[in-house]
Parts: structure tokens; sequence; C-alpha cells
């Protein structure tokens, strides 16, 4: 059996990057559904808990973002990387009107962040009465 | 990068052509959510002299979706994602989170304790940890004194 003498220069350009602990920022995928009642969006952020994930408003611009604590086991060396280990997500979304902004709720669990966009009342469908005169 | 180049592929004529876009990509960095190798799940793999540790990102399944299986030289990794949070009548506006099911096999480079292996998944992270076989850990050897 050969030995695979390993030394810092043969390292995989990837993995040298990952050592020098570079964050890179992702852009979480996305699925975004409509009911009549509201819209709602569910984003993929794994590694990312509820205690690191940040949601802001700014006028009609929504702002998700979720970054990740330290990966790297304790007394153990990377020898071969396929993402890097360092990263944070981010991805920002423009609101419609039709958004009740106050009452926006997020629920981030097992990775999955789930934003509830409640429509303003007034826009849920209505049925509109006809009066006989 | 040099690992995928040696990987064994069918020929395809657009091969040099995807490679070079890929490398590009990679290099300006167009899709850096992307894995690099284009396997599913991504994993990045750790050693130290007692054991080989997999970490891998798996965005969206569930622990019960889950099937780890592991013999002397290969761990075995099943898995099943389904896009059950839709509540009943929503109409998608966007959908870019996939769902299906994978496999991905990892040839270990060296005999494992089975019985030890221990794997661990939260938030959408699995870490599987392979102790080193007796035989495969380092060994001091003591020099004596002609």
């Amino acid at each position: 059996m050969s030995t695979e003498v390993r030394t810092v220069d043969n390292k995989d350009a990837n993995v040298q990057r990952a050592e020098r602990h570079e964050t890179v920022v992702l852009s979480p995928a996305v699925d975004i559904l409509e009911t009549e009642k509201d819209v709602l969006l569910l984003a993929d952020m794994p590694g990312v808990n509820e205690k690191n994930v940040d949601i802001d408003l700014h006028g009609n611009s929504l702002t998700i973002k979720g970054h990740r604590d330290s990966p790297v086991p304790a007394g153990m060396e990377l020898i071969r990387t396929e993402y890097q280990p360092d990263y944070r997500y981010e991805r920002q979304f423009t609101m419609g009107d039709t958004i009740d902004r106050e009452k926006i709720t997020a629920v981030m669990k097992d990775g999955v962040l789930r934003l509830t966009l409640p429509k303003v009342k007034e826009l849920a469908p209505r049925r509109i009465e006809v009066k006989a005169c | 990068m040099l690992w995928r180049r040696m990987r064994q592929s069918p020929w395809n004529p657009w091969g040099d052509l995807w490679n070079l876009h890929d490398e590009f990509n990679r290099a300006f960095g167009a899709y850096p959510w992307q894995n690099l190798s284009g396997e599913f799940p991504a994993v990045n793999v750790y050693e130290s002299d007692k054991a080989l540790e997999l970490s891998m990102k798996l965005p969206g399944v569930k622990a019960k979706d889950l099937d780890i299986s592991v013999n002397q030289d290969t761990l075995t990794l099943k898995g099943t994602r389904e896009l059950d949070e839709a509540p009943k009548g929503a109409q998608y506006l966007r959908q870019e989170r996939g769902e299906g099911s994978f496999v991905r096999s990892f040839a270990l480079p060296f005999p494992v304790n089975t019985a030890d292996v221990a794997a661990h998944y939260a938030d959408c992270i699995l870490t599987v940890r392979l102790p080193k076989a007796e035989s495969a850990q380092p060994r001091k050897i003591s020099i004596k004194a002609g």
C-alpha cells in the first residue's frame, strides 16, 4: 500500500480558503406561497438556529439574515471541503402594499425559516352583497 | 478541484466547456452557494489521529427521513426531502427548494469501529464521527538503544 505524504503546499485550494476562515455570503433558497389570508416565505438556512437569525423590515424591503457558530470540530483538521465552512445567509425581498407589516411573524425550526406575512384585512376577499332597490 | 478532475466519469464532448464554466463561476463567485462538487449533500471532512468527522448540509431534510449505514469501509447516507409545509390550497409564487431522494456513499480510507460511529443532526447539519479502528491509529514506535 502506498502512502500519501501530505504537506501544506499540496493542499486543495478550497481547504486553504476554508482555513483562512473567509466568510462567504450565501443566498438561501426560498419558496414563496400565497393563501387567501397570507403570504408564506420558507427559506433554507442549514446550520442557523433561532438565536442567529435576523429579520429587518425597512419600508418595503424585508431582509433575512442568518449566521452560524464556529463549525470546526475541536482538535481536528479539515482535509477535504465541498462547501466553505464559514458562511452566512442574506437575502432581500420587496413587499407589496398588501402585506400588513405589523403582523409579520417568523419561526426558525430545524434549519428552515418560516415567515408568515398576513395580507391587509381590507384586501382579504369579501363578498359584496347586492341589495334590491 | 484536483480530485474532481480525477474522478471517473463518462466522456462528454462538452465536458471541458462545462469545467471551464464551473471554474469561472467558482473563481468569480457567481454561484457561491452551489456545491463545489455538484454532489448532494455537500460534505466537509475533518480528521484527527483518532477519528474522521463528516459534516454535511441537508437543507430542509428531517431527521426521520435520514438513513445512515456503515460497514468496515463504506458509509452510506440515504434520505428523502419532502416539502410538506405548504398549507392546503396555497399557491406557489416562487419555488426554489427542491424535493426528492438522494444517496451518497463514502469509501473510508481506513477501517472504523462501526459500533462507535456516532451521528448528530441539528439545524439541517449532519455530523458523523467515525472513530478509527485501533489498527488505523498512529502508533508510537520506541527506539531501542543499540
